[in-house]
């Protein structure tokens, strides 16, 4: 923060029509970061595998189950 | 020269910090657009599911009624049934994988492949929604 006020002040001594901008422009960053921990911002990085492989098993478990000849 | 200096010192840091909103909106955009992607192609993930555990016992069940039916009977019929779903199964895991991609290329801020990694999920769960449609169709002429 510190940083940040004496880059404006020096801002203000050097281009005064540019302070408003830059502090603009830093709110909007500071928004933006505390946006970061909103439920919507967390990424989801997997999305889940199918259950294909587990619904086979299932239907084959039936088949064997089945009052039906082999062949 | 100092004053040059200073100058030039106050300008980098106004363009850095004109410049990091800017990539935190589009972040922060790609960021809730991937997640809506992950939600809806685990939403027609589970809808598929569902369908093909559908169409394989009603397979299964119309088979095993038929005259003359045996177990390899009905694991053939139902082998049908699965060989129609290879393409479907395929196109969730081409989605997983390019989901998979655009969150590395958001997690590293990597703007450049975030738009075509999108439009690419994007074509794909077209895809999917397509071949579910075909799918429907199939179960409801089942007999």
């Amino acid at each position: 923060m510190n940083t940040l006020i004496s880059f404006l002040k020096v801002l203000l001594q050097m281009a005064p029509h540019l302070v408003d901008t830059v502090a603009a422009a830093y709110g909007k960053w500071r928004q933006l970061g505390n946006d970061k921990d909103g439920d919507v911002q967390k990424l989801i990085t997997n999305v889940r595998e199918g259950r294909f492989d587990e619904i086979d098993d299932a239907i084959d478990d039936k088949i064997d189950g089945l009052d039906l000849p082999e062949k | 020269m100092k004053k040059i200096l200073w100058f030039f010192l106050a300008l980098v840091v106004l363009l850095v910090g004109c410049g990091v909103p800017s990539e935190e909106v589009i972040i922060r955009d790609a960021t809730v657009a991937a997640n809506a992607a992950a939600l809806s192609i685990e939403s027609a993930q589970s809808a598929a599911e569902a369908l093909y555990q559908t169409e394989q016992e009603l397979v299964l069940y119309s088979t095993s009624k038929q005259m003359g039916a045996t177990k390899e009977s009905v694991r053939l019929a139902v082998e049908s049934v699965r060989r129609k779903w290879e393409p479907v199964k395929e196109l969730f895991t081409q989605a997983r994988d390019i989901h998979s991609k655009l969150a590395l290329a958001v997690n590293t801020a990597d703007t450049m492949n975030i738009g075509q990694l999108s439009a690419d999920l994007a074509r794909v769960h077209n895809q999917i929604a397509t071949a579910m449609a075909e799918a429907r169709g199939r179960i409801v002429g089942i007999k």
